[in-house]
């Protein structure tokens, strides 16, 4: 067992087989450096116990082919992801931190699928942005690629 | 609180690397914060094809680009050859997939080598050094092959014959066009789910077939036909679009070929 300790000091336990999926903490370990508990300073107990989640129910991937178990890891996945836009920046910082390949592509696939063909007026107020480009900058962007801006695809719906 | 201000640039590019080069542009719009990570080349990389390299490594001219945006731009927006001069080459400038275009040179085509049937000149249109111009033949028979394996895998694709017509053309008003994997069918198989185009004709009206349709670069096209490249993985050889006109004692003359165009649909 690997103890993990969130910012906010908090204390987890976890199989050291789930929490090498994570590069960083496998190089920790392999390195000798992980012998009581690995603080993450970055990461709040409420995200760490996402990302733990997802260790745990990922962390007999090659098992799961075998038996026939993908189905039911797509499922989890999918219902993984179904977060709001901070919850899911945390934990793409936490994957992005802690270097978990697989979980950084899911919550980044999950985060462009929902920008996919969205509007710029649009993008921007789902994600609370202002933008702070000069009208100037923003009409050279458009006139290098006018088509981008085109397009019955566009969606400029906020959900 | 402004949520994204949190998100490393490098988490953002990340983000975007998985949407489309479309959303990838709107993207530099929305803040400069955005603009920064949506130009990087982790994003650019990403739409640009695996073997990019490999394929500016053959280009006649060389290839100038800062990052892999401006390569992607550079790609999608004018063709560059290949092969000495053989092969053009460029991006579709959505989807980022491979688009090519043999030239005349590079095609199979019969009595090529009889300065009476077949001709090879110079056209101001063309972006290659030569183009095909048809003197008179009975069979006119015009093959352009590629590699699946060098065409974007997942992607639907058609071929398209590339042309003109002279003012004094004659017996381009039937020809059969059909695609097919060169492993998986033979021409006669091929021959029979034929469909027929009509590269020109005085009245077009009485006629069955595909008509060509006009493009920006001073050029004819017609479809010869449509095909499905999948996976990398299972290796489906060449693909062979082809022509055939073989009505005997039917002489064909008058047309000016350009080459054989691949691209997505």
């Amino acid at each position: 067992m690997v103890k993990l300790k969130s910012n906010d000091d908090k204390e987890f336990e976890v199989e050291e087989a789930a929490v090498i999926q994570s590069e960083m903490i496998k190089n920790m370990i392999e390195d000798g450096c992980a012998t009581s508990v690995i603080p993450l300073p970055n990461i709040d107990s409420k995200t760490l116990i996402k990302v733990i989640e997802y260790l745990n129910k990922h962390i007999n991937m090659g098992k799961a082919a075998e038996t026939g178990e993908e189905d039911d890891l797509k499922e989890f996945d999918e219902q993984f992801v179904n977060m709001g836009w901070e919850e899911l920046f945390d934990v793409i910082m936490a994957a992005n931190y802690l270097n978990i390949h697989e979980l950084m592509e899911l919550c980044c696939q999950s985060a462009a699928d929902r920008l996919k063909n969205k509007s710029v007026r649009a993008v921007r107020e789902m994600l609370k942005i202002t933008n702070d480009l000069t009208e100037e900058e923003e009409q050279e962007i458009i006139n290098d690629a006018p088509w981008a801006f085109e397009g019955p695809e566009i969606d400029d719906t906020v959900n | 609180m402004n949520p994204l201000i949190v998100l490393p640039e490098g988490c953002i590019s990340e983000i975007i690397s998985f949407t489309t080069p479309a959303d990838a542009i709107r993207s530099s719009v929305i803040s400069r914060g955005f603009k920064s990570a949506a130009e990087s080349d982790i994003v650019w990389d990403k739409f640009l094809p695996s073997d990019h390299q490999q394929i500016v490594s053959r280009s006649v001219a060389p290839v100038v680009f800062d990052s892999k945006k401006d390569l992607y731009f550079r790609l999608s927006e004018s063709p560059i050859l290949l092969d000495e001069g053989k092969l053009s080459f460029w991006l579709d400038k959505t989807n980022g997939k491979k688009c090519y275009l043999l030239s005349a040179r590079q095609l199979t085509i019969s009595f090529s080598d009889n300065q009476f049937s077949w001709e090879h000149t110079f056209d101001a249109d063309s972006r290659f050094p030569e183009v095909a111009f048809l003197n008179n033949v009975d069979l006119l028979d015009i093959r352009g092959r590629i590699g699946t394996r060098v065409l974007s895998s997942r992607t639907n694709y058609a071929a398209y014959l590339v042309f003109k017509v002279s003012e004094r053309y004659h017996g381009l008003e039937s020809t059969k066009a059909r695609v097919r994997f060169v492993n998986q069918e033979s021409e006669y198989e091929a021959v029979d789910r034929a469909t027929t185009v009509i590269l020109a004709a005085r009245t077009p009206r009485n006629l069955k077939g595909r008509l060509p349709e006009k493009r920006t670069d001073g050029w004819l096209e017609v479809e010869i036909g449509k095909f499905y490249n999948g996976e990398s993985g299972d290796d489906n050889g060449d693909v062979e679009a082809g022509l055939l006109d073989s009505r005997p004692f039917h002489a064909k003359c008058g047309l000016m070929v350009e080459g054989v165009e691949f691209r997505p649909i």
